[in-house]
């Protein structure tokens, strides 16, 4: 192999320092947690594919399970969807992503929004809100869609890594 | 029917007692709407949008008879959890979708060719969202495919190594000619094995490095029909190199002169399919 040409000459003269390397290898990551990323986009559905897309990423950087993950990106959708109702055209949504060795928070902001009445619904049985709110209690920990305030919406998640909330 | 306009959660309680068929059939027909709603949910992913619709009223009938009214709850949080469920393990159960290294290696292997085919209709190289509609599936799912291109989940090369650096500074580099040999010793005989017509058809799109349009216009046959014969031609050379008795007619055979070829050639690919053009006939 050619990695032993090329191995560098402190390893003869370091073996402690080397040994420790190796012991903290196998477990995985444990240096750049917390993180957080901050994202910004236009507040239009073609934009959820970008925010759900670093979502799983980050996500599966600490290890969230496959269906976590999965979980994630029907959780992350809603959340910006419940966020950009009543935006306009212009809006902006700011996702602020927190993540740490144990669970995934996402904060997410949308501006301008002006709140409308909800229409007198096409669907009988539950509004779009209504669905997203099942959805988000179905796939996360915890959750909150706040109300429009002062032309903007905050809405926020949290899933926990291994998590007591997942679909079957 | 008294049912009727009575509460769902009223007739949910009746029904958790009585077990009539028909109240079933009315709750599980007034909850269809939720069940299409979600399935939208996952419309997006290549399968039929009627399968999901199908896959999630499994989910709701469930619901439906496992409802138990005296826990509590609301029935619509128990039915979208269990339809969401359902239909999350539709997707599993497919291989699609949940489990990531099939789906994205399936996808992986797809978006080469589909690439080449769109290039050659458009003339230039097609974005991510012409492939995954070329493909039937979503952006995300392509740019995930990508990524799994370049090794899913594998760790970073800028990772730290053990000694310091990281990972990227202790890889060797492997010279690429030592591959090109191989691969041209591995393809020299099954070349030979090759009708003429698509023998030709190799060196000029591979040696001569034509086009697909090209090689047709040469030709007079159509850019597709192109594709389809090289695809043929390669597909049966990509068989007789798996074949392990096939290999026998080079493996030491010709020791030697596997050597010779391979010192004298490793610039590029061309030197050793015209030489193999005009060797190979003698050996037949």
């Amino acid at each position: 192999m050619s990695s032993n040409r090329r191995q560098p000459k402190k390893s003869q003269t370091n073996k402690r320092a080397q040994n420790q390397a190796a012991t903290a290898r196998r477990v995985p990551r444990t240096d750049p947690i917390p993180v957080q990323v901050l994202l910004v986009v236009p507040a239009r559905p073609e934009m959820w594919p970008v925010v759900r897309m670093t979502a799983t990423a980050l996500a599966s950087q600490v290890d969230f399970p496959f269906d976590g993950i999965e979980d994630l990106r029907l959780a992350v959708t809603e959340l910006c969807s419940s966020c950009a109702l009543d935006a306009s055209g212009d809006a902006t949504c700011e996702c602020r992503f927190e993540i740490s060795d144990s669970q995934f928070e996402m904060h997410c902001q949308v501006s301008p929004v002006v709140e409308t009445q909800p229409p007198s619904e096409d669907h009988p049985l539950m509004s779009v809100q209504d669905l997203s709110r099942q959805i988000l209690r179905a796939t996360v920990d915890e959750f909150e869609i706040q109300p429009a305030n002062d032309g903007m919406r905050y809405g926020h998640l949290r899933k926990e890594r291994v998590s007591s909330v997942a679909l079957q | 029917m008294p049912t009727r306009r009575a509460p769902v959660a009223e007739r949910l309680q009746l029904y958790a007692t009585t077990r009539d068929r028909e109240l079933r059939s009315e709750l599980i027909e007034e909850h269809l709407e939720l069940v299409e709603r979600l399935a939208r949910r996952f419309a997006d992913r290549g399968e039929p949008y009627d399968d999901l619709v199908q896959v999630g009223s499994i989910g709701l009938i469930k619901s439906v008879d496992g409802f138990d009214p005296d826990l509590g709850h609301e029935f619509t949080a128990y039915a979208t959890t269990t339809i969401l469920g359902e239909l999350k393990r539709h997707f599993r159960d497919r291989g699609w979708s949940i489990r990531a290294s099939r789906r994205v290696q399936e996808l992986y292997l797809e978006i080469g060719p589909t690439v080449e085919v769109l290039t050659h209709r458009y003339g230039r190289s097609p974005t991510v969202r012409e492939i995954a509609a070329e493909i039937g599936a979503t952006e995300d799912a392509v740019l995930e495919a990508m990524e799994a291109g370049y090794g899913y989940r594998s760790p970073s090369l800028d990772a730290p190594g053990p000694e310091g650096g990281t990972l990227g500074d202790r890889l060797g580099e492997q010279d690429p000619n030592l591959e090109l040999i191989e691969s041209r010793v591995t393809v020299i005989p099954e070349l030979a094995a090759l009708p003429e017509r698509e023998r030709r058809l190799i060196t000029m799109r591979f040696v001569e490095e034509l086009s697909q349009v090209e090689i047709a216009e040469r030709l007079g046959i159509s850019q597709m029909h192109v594709s389809r014969l090289l695809a043929r031609s390669l597909a049966t050379l990509h068989r007789l190199v798996d074949t392990p008795s096939d290999r026998s007619r080079w493996n030491g055979a010709q020791p030697a002169q596997k050597r010779t070829r391979s010192g004298q050639e490793t610039e590029s690919n061309r030197g050793l399919i015209r030489n193999n053009q005009s060797h190979s006939p003698k050996r037949e």
